[in-house]
């Protein structure tokens, strides 16, 4: 396993009255799991910050691709996102970390798909 | 979220969301409380934020329910100490609150192997909560419809609740076909014959048996409505946990099935019976063609047949007699052994004891376990009257279950159930229940019968196990070396009776020297209803989290 953080700048996500969480995905092989919440300080707003653990080792750089591609197609900025990564493809993660972002903001801030 | 989806396709969250009111969840311990494994951390295994089960309240129809929802495709579906923890907090909170029903959508393999020792004590305290929701007249229904079915101790698990609905998809079995093959050769059973393995495991072998109470097709919506029409059920004509009449007419039907069906190898074997319908039309049929073309089984003759003759009940062989020698005194107990069958009464006046249990290493198939179950259920009816009933002492010494494809076939995890179902009605009853582990004490065998003891004690040298390391190293892809390695070393591995001490699982480990007459009296004495072993294993250090997270999750469901 491994395991770091990364943070990137972003457009400030809409951040809700009663911020929750949102959780997508499951840890299989070939999926992750993505949790999403609004980062604890509020200086934050315009960083968005990601906790990896991933079974897929040696892919660092990869996923700092994927994931300022990311930030820069969403408003992430204030938020947190956790992914515990089973060896899932770039698309996938794309895919959940979009998946988990929508329904976030889409809930008010807060549900669990 | 579009209820005639596929209830297999979905996960577990889209299957709760499936089943529940729209809006009406309420998860207990949700993903942002991060209770990930640290055994699995150990290993340097990926974690599930909620550990693979998703736990909380809803309605469905209107109605209250408490619902569980294992992630099948998150390490089999499998119980760690905190997957397990939450399971068991929930079937707490049942009991304090009362809902409609309780819900569990079980998709899992069993024990987590990851976590062995305290994955079997996870299942066991499970199992205790379970029984404890059953008396108190709640409903427990279990929902099979995932890919990994309910296997090990989730299968003894599903069939100890009023009721099991399954799809075809599902399979409801004890050991996996896999685990089989890899102990007794291909013969027994080749797992790479997914059509046997349905035959054998699937849903509509198991409804037709009567392994299964309901089968449903594929769809989140019509697991909805078997789980509506059986909760309106229970609400007009109450489940109670079953008395004595109903575990004697249980035993009766048991005994008679196994006569009916010694011979079977194959489901086609039980549909040619059970079904109106070419068995081989039968994989083609829809869930309620199915349904409409059972046949009801026979109704039981006066007379149960006879268990499979054990031979002459013979007395005991001299290892036997030493060891009963030491505990009651020579000449003061009178058991007999049959086979793998030890049973009979020992002790004088206030000390007097009931005695059932296996010896010799036994692998529990379902005669014995009828055998068993049948003595359980001859000290509680002998009891019926009496002011304090008689304890019983329950001898737990197997190698685990039997790894046969008849006996899987027959319906291996519902016998165990039903043991279990009789040890938990004399406790009931007020016997109460002394386990002692004499030499070893492996999975399903131990889980069904000794576990459900109110005190565990071990003797010198007794080994507790979860499962054959081969055949551990076969499903969980560690090598068999590591598992030796860790079997040595570390304490969720090390099978022995020392260590499940120190996890809560055994309540005393006894010395060479000490007066065991002494300590079964004193033990006896100690025993209590209640299932304290998670605080046991919290207040020795060896098994931390299971009761923090059982309470967290029972006073989040308002427990």
């Amino acid at each position: 396993m491994e395991h770091f953080h990364l943070a990137f700048s972003s457009p400030t996500a809409t951040v809700a009255a009663t911020p929750g969480a949102a959780l997508c995905g499951v840890v299989a092989s070939g999926n992750l799991e993505v949790l999403v919440e609004a980062a604890r300080d509020a200086a934050d707003a315009q960083i968005c910050r990601f906790e990896i653990h991933t079974a897929a080792e040696g892919f660092r750089e990869t996923w700092q691709a994927v994931l300022q591609d990311f930030c820069h197609r969403h408003a992430a900025g204030g938020l947190c996102f956790l992914l515990n990564d089973v060896g899932a493809t770039p698309a996938v993660v794309a895919l959940r970390l979009a998946q988990a972002h929508e329904s976030w903001v889409a809930a008010g801030g807060g549900t669990v798909v | 979220m579009k209820r005639s989806r596929s209830y297999l396709e979905a996960s577990a969250r889209e299957r709760v969301l499936g089943l529940l009111d729209p809006g009406s969840l309420n998860e207990a311990c949700p993903p942002q409380a991060r209770l990930v494994s640290p055994h699995l951390a150990r290993l340097d295994l990926p974690q599930a934020l909620d550990d693979g089960i998703v736990t909380g309240s809803g309605t469905l129809d209107g109605q209250p329910v408490l619902i569980a929802a294992q992630e099948g495709a998150f390490n089999g579906g499998s119980v760690g100490e905190i997957h397990g923890a939450k399971l068991t907090g929930l079937l707490q909170a049942a009991c304090r609150i009362r809902p409609a029903a309780v819900l569990l959508l079980i998709d899992s393999g069993g024990v987590r192997l990851h976590e062995a020792n305290a994955g079997i004590l996870a299942i066991s305290e499970v199992a205790r909560a379970l029984l404890a929701v059953r008396a108190a007249g709640i409903p427990v229904i279990a929902l099979l419809g995932g890919r990994c079915g309910a296997f090990g101790g989730m299968g003894i698990v599903s069939r100890l609740c009023h009721a099991v609905v399954m799809s075809e998809e599902a399979r409801l079995g004890l050991s996996g076909p896999e685990v089989i093959e890899t102990v007794k050769g291909r013969e027994e059973f080749d797992s790479r014959d997914r059509a046997l393995v349905w035959r054998v495991t699937g849903g509509k072998t198991r409804r037709a048996l009567g392994e299964a109470d309901r089968l449903v097709e594929d769809s989140l919506s019509a697991f909805r409505a078997a789980a509506a029409q059986l909760i309106a059920q229970a609400a007009e004509q109450p489940w109670q946990a079953p008395e004595l009449a109903a575990l004697q007419a249980a035993q009766a039907a048991w005994q008679q099935r196994y006569q009916a069906f010694e011979h079977a190898r194959d489901g086609t074997d039980i549909l040619a019976t059970r079904l109106a319908l070419d068995p081989a039309a039968a994989s083609l049929t829809s869930a309620e063609e199915f349904e409409a073309a059972l046949r009801a089984p026979a109704p039981p003759g006066d007379a149960a047949p006879p268990l499979r003759a054990w031979g002459p009940a013979q007395a005991l062989d001299p290892e036997d007699q030493r060891w009963a020698d030491r505990l009651w005194g020579p000449g003061a107990h009178r058991l007999q052994a049959a086979g793998h069958f030890l049973a009979g009464e020992a002790g004088s006046g206030e000390h007097r004891v009931w005695v059932v249990g296996t010896r010799e290493r036994a692998p529990i198939d379902i005669p014995l376990a009828l055998r068993m179950a049948q003595a359980v259920l001859q000290a509680v009816a002998a009891d019926a009257a009496a002011a304090t009933p008689v304890p019983l002492v329950l001898l737990a010494e197997t190698q685990g279950q039997a790894l046969s494809r008849q006996q899987e076939l027959l319906g291996l995890p519902g016998a165990l159930a039903h043991l279990a179902l009789c040890v938990d009605l004399a406790r009931r009853r007020g016997h109460r229940l002394l386990t002692l582990v004499r030499t070893e004490a492996v999975s399903g065998g131990f889980l069904a019968f000794g576990m459900l003891g109110d005190r565990i004690c071990a003797l010198p040298g007794a080994e507790i196990r979860v499962m054959d390391l081969r055949a551990m190293a076969r499903v969980t892809r560690i090598p068999l070396e590591r598992l030796e390695d860790l079997a040595r070393t570390a304490p969720v591995f090390a099978p022995g009776a020392e260590n499940f001490e120190r996890l809560g699982g055994v309540h005393e480990v006894w010395g060479e020297d000490q007066d065991w007459g002494l300590a079964c009296r004193a033990a006896l004495a100690a025993c209590t209803a209640q299932d304290q072993r998670a605080a046991l294993g919290e207040q020795r250090g060896g098994r931390t989290l299971a009761q923090p997270v059982a309470a967290a999750v029972c006073q989040a469901l308002g427990g």
